[in-house]
């Protein structure tokens, strides 16, 4: 294999920029297809009512909780592995971390649809945000639900601006590399980027600064999320492991999802010399530890289940691997907290199909997680007389394949616009000679290398 | 100068278009409603105040009294009248839902007439018209007309033997739920050929042989407020009360045990504990002897093998009705009775007459309705004659005889060969089309009347609001077809029969009044106290009852026990959306009417709850929905009257099966009653269905739920055991919760701080007050199809428990009302994001239903789950919505809804208080379900004031908090436990 310089690391990334194919757009027509289905369904179960949800009492969550969680759990990998891993200096974010990050913005968006979906009347929905009104109402502050829309709208600013802030310099070649209004728009967020060494300087300050501020939020967004449930006082949601355990089974769904996408995509892009086996190798190493993570979370539940004494949590413990969900149960303990350990295998770590699998397995595992935490323990709480159950309704189904629609209509919507590779920062990475012979040095690039061993 | 983009024409052409479009989105359709000031209200009606009248609940033979509320001229609630010495101001869930047949959007508005089946409509004038001249051209040799009504008492009783003696016809009242045998065997025993009157209050020891006390039998609501007097653990008596009977009913739960007796032998029980009992009753020496002559023979062991029940408990009843005062020995309800059903009621009589309770407890001259009913016989002969073809008119008023007749096929055969008949009606019914002329009936609230049920009470009845239609009451379709006929009648209607009986009811009574005075008095008070002879001594006429003692032969098959229900009584109520989603207190079971199979049998059959069974009786056949019943006979299967209407209506059509099909029309050779108990039955299994239930799991888990206490530990002031097991050790004796030590800062209750307790010891499970919590606070029936995924609207609910599933006894049903308990500490306040669930300053969790944004987080972190979420645009077709009360907010979907302790009502009494510038009084206020519960197991008060009933009672050492202990959740709502007294120690 050619050895990588800037300048093929620049026409590789401009590559995946190029005009696509026709599977592309064929693609692209099935998750615009999926997008409409999800709105036609949120449509009608605005006009009808929640009636069109399977839920009813005592199951007042279903469906859209879950797949709200589920999302903002997608949404940690791309903080975690590029804020976090940049802090601790791990080398082999470079190529994926800029994927990631959009896979947080884009998972995001798709998990702010739910709470909204799943509100009964959406159209008063803004009583929920602290505005100013006449009537000095104000919402209500010690309600986890107040705190997630805070938590949640804080997260997707700042991992918005953590996204844009690393697109600068990638934003700048495209600037450079581009024509008419795309040439203007990239102008625009290319914010005057000129590579010299001052704004290098400033950039990697700000940059580390960003991943600093953004560190805590994973760790804060779905602590908060799991305050949802944590908060209750419902037996199996009413526990104080439960914000360690949500944000482990975050950052375990957002690397599977990450994996799930970057498998496919270095193949389809060519882009299997940027992204190589040895980071999806890394990646899958993180995966064990934080599936031991997990798996070690459910042991703990139910440790304290029964060393607490408590009937009713005993009961829902015992409820969750036997009664009627118990099929959510087993494929989430069997995809969370057994499949992963499969890395501990070279092998696995190795065969990029095995990780295609594994990785999809625990994105299910995952969405079964909350569906198990979340409908069993309402299905069962405390008078039995009044348990009840709970079957996804052909509503809830449209809207939660459409979500994927959504999510999957904008990832592919940026790779094809925006550079989903960093290419400044594989460049960084390189070893020399980092040009290629027929190629003038130019200012930029020397000011470049320069910058580098400033920081470093 | 700079030309403008947008010229003249370009701006009218968007201005179309926007307007257009603006315009379209209003283009609904709903019509468009005017609104218009009430300016010149009607003489005593002022808009926002409820005007109160009284009448009489006509919907079973209780005949109690109700207080009608109507706002603006419409009639919003009815509840039962303080003033009537039947019901004493409650009303059972039959009453309560009347109020949904009078707006039933089912209702015939026109008369019809033409052919069967095919009738068109037509006006009163023309209808009236033809009957009479039908009458009139119809008369030929050996055929005559004949008149079919429910039971009459009083002024209507008066009217149509008038009326069929003007007519030469036969009158006929018939009622598919008597007591023929009853009355038969009063005649036989006694002489007096009618239904006794049973008073629980004069009885210290009630043995029940299958009296459904609080569902159908004689009068409901009566005999729950006086059994609740005498058994209930919070009055001073706490009589014994034993049941003996083939089916558990409600009743069953409520007393101190049930003892299983195989069906049909009742007699023989009777005859064995009058034979023990005969030694020592205060009877003379001559009789006692003429009767141990022939009860000799009926010993302990006898019954003890024809009656299933062991001779030890036989003994240990004798026992205790010898112990006993002022034993009573309720007859049954007539439909747990066999081929000998007048002789079995003669044995119970003969009984009670030994120990000394007839004419004490079991009074005759009293029963006034039951007692002038006809039996089946006369519907038979009836049907007979119509077939020969001796009947040339048949006049049906409000009765159904297709469908409440066990041969539907010879009612058929009938009705086609009689040559006019003429339906008078509400609303369709199953007879419809076989009558050639239908006339439109009013609802009991638009109709005059009187009702007289016992001797000593005539109540009124009065309309309250006007017919929507063209309908009138039924005497005033005859009186108006008699005038047709060019008759020469005293009254141009009914109200002038009415008024012309009570003058001659004043100059008995009263010569000082006017006629007029004497009459609103009645009617202000809800009725006439009369006086009244009792019977002199009872004298024993028969000394010898012949009992033919039938060994029942070993069979696979169990016994069909048809039932009324509570809700559904014979089928009256089936059309009453309330009715049909209010769950059955034993099966839980909403819109359906399913077929009632012991566990044990269920086991053997393979059958479980939900499945399809095809059954098949003696008389036909039907499918109906299992329900496994824990703790039941295996050699009886139950199922309720009510269901399987074809035509009668939106919500009764398609509803269950029809259990009359299943019978034939079987008569006591004696007494001329339907034979109800008749039939053995074959269950196949027919598929997979679904109960229609609104029950999660029926066991406790062995969680504080309905605990109870022993007798002897509650004599001794022993509260409940709260502890769980596996749980918590429990708080060391002394430890008190108290507000200091509380983490957070608690309420503050500066004035009130209003609570409830509910004494589940009184509790039947009779659901009156779901029904009037329903009517009160306008909530919504979901229907069939809502309520698998849990989407009732009830504030209010019934749980029931099985508990004790391992007592040698049978599972035991407990029951325990659950609405919301309104925390101190309310898990539902502190979840919701917009402080629609908060606190107030008086103690309640109010919602505020428009600032709702309906995450529906209050109701997952409710521990009682008693929030309610419109998942739906409830509808209230046609009429219905006009019973709303508008003192409280109909609900959108998407809100979040619970019980408020009717803060309606709340609050009008302490507007009240406030414009007369006083205190609230203790106890001022009723809320709808405190109000109507016959035996005042709800008690609603200030929890602050020290002297009100409630904060006495939550003192009570029976009290507990649901949940409290383990989750701090501080209610409201306290509940007496119940106190177990198995009289029998040594069945455990």
């Amino acid at each position: 294999m050619q050895p990588q310089s800037y300048a093929s690391i620049t026409r590789d990334t401009l590559e995946t920029l190029k005009r696509p194919r026709r599977t592309y757009w064929l693609v692209i027509l099935i998750l615009l297809a999926l997008c409409l289905a999800f709105f036609a369904a949120w449509g009608y179960q605005i006009h009808q009512g929640m009636g069109v949800t399977g839920l009813g009492n005592p199951v007042g969550w279903g469906t859209y909780i879950t797949t709200m969680v589920f999302w903002i759990g997608i949404a940690h990998a791309g903080t975690l592995i590029s804020a976090i891993l940049l802090l601790l200096r791990a080398r082999w974010r470079t190529s994926i971390y800029r994927i990631s990050e959009a896979v947080t913005i884009f998972a995001l968006a798709t998990a702010g649809m739910f709470p909204l979906l799943h509100m009964g009347r959406l159209w008063v929905g803004f009583y929920i945000l602290p505005y100013p009104s006449d009537r000095q109402l104000w919402p209500n502050f010690q309600s986890p639900l107040v705190w997630d829309v805070l938590a949640i709208s804080t997260y997707l600013t700042v991992s918005l601006m953590f996204f844009l802030i690393g697109l600068i310099p990638d934003f700048a070649i495209l600037r450079d590399n581009s024509r008419g209004m795309k040439k203007k728009i990239m102008t625009v967020l290319a914010m005057g980027w000129q590579g010299t060494a001052r704004q290098w300087k400033h950039y990697s300050a700000g940059y580390l600064l960003f991943a600093a501020l953004a560190t805590p939020l994973v760790i804060s967004v779905h602590s908060v999320v799991s305050w949802d449930f944590a908060m209750s006082i419902l037996p199996g949601w009413h526990t104080t492991i439960f914000a360690p355990y949500f944000v482990a089974g975050a950052i375990l769904s957002g690397l599977a999802m990450v994996m799930t996408i970057l498998i496919p995509m270095r193949k389809i892009m060519r882009l299997e010399h940027i992204i190589t086996a040895w980071h999806l190798g890394s990646m899958a190493k993180m995966t064990i530890l934080v599936s031991l993570i997990v798996g070690y979370a459910y042991v703990v539940e139910y440790f304290i289940a029964w060393y607490s004494g408590n009937s009713y949590e005993q009961y829902i413990f015992s409820y969750r691997p036997t009664g009627e969900y118990a099929y959510v149960f087993w494929i989430m303990v069997v995809c969370n907290a057994v499949m992963p350990l499969l890395f501990f295998i070279q092998k696995c770590r190795q065969d990029l199909r095995i990780m295609f699998v594994i990785s999809i397995l625990i994105n299910v595992g995952m969405w079964f997680e909350r569906y198990n935490i979340i409908v069993s323990t309402l299905s069962r709480d405390f008078l039995p007389f009044a348990w009840g159950s709970y079957r996804m309704s052909w509503v809830e189904a449209t809207i939660l394949i459409g979500s994927f629609g959504l999510f999957f209509l904008l990832v592919l919507l940026f790779v094809k616009h925006l550079p989903s590779i960093a290419a400044t920062e594989i460049k960084e990475t390189l070893t020399a000679p980092r040009m290629e012979s027929n190629e003038p040095q130019t200012s930029r690039e020397i000011a470049q290398v320069d910058s580098k061993e400033i920081i470093s | 100068m700079m030309k403008n983009p947008i010229d003249r024409r370009t701006f009218l052409k968007w201005m179309g278009v926007g307007g257009t479009a603006g315009l379209l989105p209003a283009c609904t359709d709903a019509p468009v409603r005017h609104l218009y000031a009430y300016l010149s209200p009607a003489a005593g009606v002022v808009p926002g105040v409820a005007n109160w009248y009284s009448s009489t609940c006509r919907d079973c033979p209780a005949g109690c009294g109700v207080l009608v509320k109507t706002r603006e001229g419409r009639p919003i609630k009815l509840e039962g009248h303080p003033a009537s010495p039947i019901n004493r101001g409650a009303l059972c869930l039959r009453g309560q839902s009347a109020i949904q047949a009078l707006y039933d959007p089912d209702r015939y508005p026109d008369p019809r007439i033409g052919r069967p089946g095919h009738t068109k409509k037509t006006t009163p004038e023309k209808a009236q018209k033809y009957v009479a001249e039908s009458i009139l051209g119809q008369i030929k040799p050996g055929a005559r007309m004949a008149l079919l009504t429910g039971g009459q008492t009083a002024t209507s009783r008066w009217f149509y033997s008038e009326m069929a003696a003007r007519w030469g016809a036969k009158w006929i009242a018939y009622e598919p739920i008597q007591f023929s045998a009853l009355k038969r065997a009063s005649q036989n025993l006694f002489g007096f050929d009618e239904v006794p009157r049973v008073d629980l209050s004069k009885a210290d020891f009630i043995l029940n042989l299958g009296a459904d006390l609080f569902e159908s039998w004689l009068s409901p609501v009566e005999h729950a407020g006086q059994l609740a007097q005498k058994h209930g653990f919070a009055h001073q008596e706490r009589i014994g009360f034993v049941c003996m009977s083939p089916r558990k009913d409600l009743t069953a739960a409520s007393a101190d045990c049930w003892i299983s007796v195989r069906p049909s032998s009742f007699g023989i029980l009777a005859l064995g504990l009058a034979n023990q009992l005969l030694d020592r009753s205060g009877l003379n020496d001559e009789t006692k002897s003429l009767l141990a002559g022939w009860l000799r023979p009926f010993t302990l062991e006898k019954v003890s093998l024809q009656t299933g029940c062991a001779a030890d408990i036989l003994m240990k009843i004798s026992e205790k009705l010898i112990a006993a005062k002022m034993p009573l020995v309720l007859p049954p309800n007539e439909c747990l009775l066999g081929e000998q059903a007048s002789k079995e009621q003669e044995a119970i009589l003969l009984l009670n007459y030994i120990l000394g309770s007839v004419g004490r407890s079991v009074v005759y001259g009293q029963n006034t309705f039951y007692s002038q009913l006809d039996p089946a016989r006369e519907v038979a002969n009836l049907l007979q004659a119509g077939t020969d073809g001796e009947i040339s008119t048949l006049v049906i008023v409000k009765r159904d005889p297709v469908y409440e007749w066990p041969d539907a096929g010879a009612v058929k055969k009938a009705l086609e060969k009689i040559p006019l008949v003429v339906l008078i009606s509400e609303g369709p019914n199953e007879t419809s089309p076989y009558a050639h002329v239908v006339l439109p009936a009013t609802h009991a609230l638009e109709a005059w009347g009187d009702f007289q049920t016992r001797a000593d009470w005539i109540s009124v009845q009065q309309p309250v609001v006007k017919p929507p239609a063209r309908q009138k009451q039924p005497e005033d379709w005859l009186i108006g077809i008699s005038r047709s006929m060019a008759e020469p009648l005293a009254w141009m209607d009914y109200r002038q029969v009415l008024a012309q009986q009570w003058v001659g009811l004043q100059q008995q009574l009263d010569q000082n009044q006017s006629s007029t005075d004497f009459f609103k008095q009645a009617l202000a008070g809800g009725g006439l106290k009369l006086e009244h002879e009792e019977h002199p001594q009872v004298e024993l006429m028969k000394a010898e009852l012949r009992f033919e003692s039938k060994t029942t032969q070993a069979d696979a098959h169990p016994w069909l026990l048809v039932y009324p229900s509570a809700r559904l009584y014979d089928g009256c109520t089936a059309n009453r959306p309330w009715i049909q989603e209010v769950p059955d207190a034993l099966t839980q079971v909403v819109w359906d009417t399913p077929i009632e199979i012991s566990s044990e049998l269920a086991a053997g059959l393979l059958f479980q709850d939900g499945d399809r069974v095809k059954v098949a009786g003696a008389g036909g056949n039907l499918e109906a929905t299992v329900r496994v019943m824990p703790g039941a006979r295996h050699d009886v299967v139950a199922f309720p009257l009510g269901g399987g209407k074809k035509i009668s209506g939106r919500f009764a059509s398609g509803r269950g099966g029809r259990a009359w099909s299943l019978l034939r029309p079987m008569l006591d050779p004696d007494g001329g009653g339907l034979v109800m108990l008749q039939t053995r039955i074959s269950l196949v299994r027919a598929g997979r269905g679904s109960l229609l239930t609104v029950e999660g799991d029926p066991t406790t888990h062995g969680r504080p739920i309905v605990p109870a206490v022993d007798l002897k530990d509650a004599l001794k002031g022993r509260g409940p055991d709260l502890g769980m097991p596996g749980g918590h050790a429990p708080a060391p004796a002394g430890a008190k919760k108290s507000a200091m030590r509380s983490f957070y800062t608690t309420h503050e209750y500066p004035k009130h701080k209003w609570g409830m307790v509910v004494d589940l010891d009184l509790c039947t499970g009779c659901s009156a007050c779901v029904l009037a919590c329903q009517a009160e606070n306008n909530i919504a029936t979901v229907g069939p199809k809502q309520i698998r995924p849990g989407r009732e609207m009830h504030w209010m609910r019934i749980e029931r428990y099985w508990t004790e599933l391992d007592s040698p006894m049978g599972p035991q049903a407990r029951f325990i009302p659950i609405m919301c308990q309104h925390c101190d500490n309310a898990p539902c306040e502190p979840v919701c994001p917009v402080f629609a669930s908060y606190h107030t300053k008086d103690g309640l969790n109010a919602q505020v239903y428009n600032r709702c944004i309906g995450t529906r987080y209050c109701a997952n972190n409710c521990p009682y789950k008693v929030r309610r979420f419109n998942w739906t645009r409830h509808r209230w077709p046609g009429a219905l919505r006009m019973q709303l009360n508008p003192d409280v907010t109909v609900r959108t979907p998407g809100v979040m809804e619970k019980c408020t302790f009717c803060i309606q009502r709340i609050r009008e009494k302490m507007n009240l208080a406030s414009h007369e510038n006083r205190d609230l009084k203790s106890d001022e206020i009723v809320l709808a379900c405190v109000q109507t519960c016959p035996t005042g197991a709800l008690q609603f008060g200030d929890l602050n004031r020290p002297d009100s009933k409630v904060s006495r009672m939550a003192k009570d050492f029976r009290a507990y908090r649901l949940l409290d202990d383990y989750l701090n959740t501080k209610p409201a709502v306290s509940y007496l436990c119940k106190v177990n007294r198995n009289p029998f120690p040594l069945l455990g």
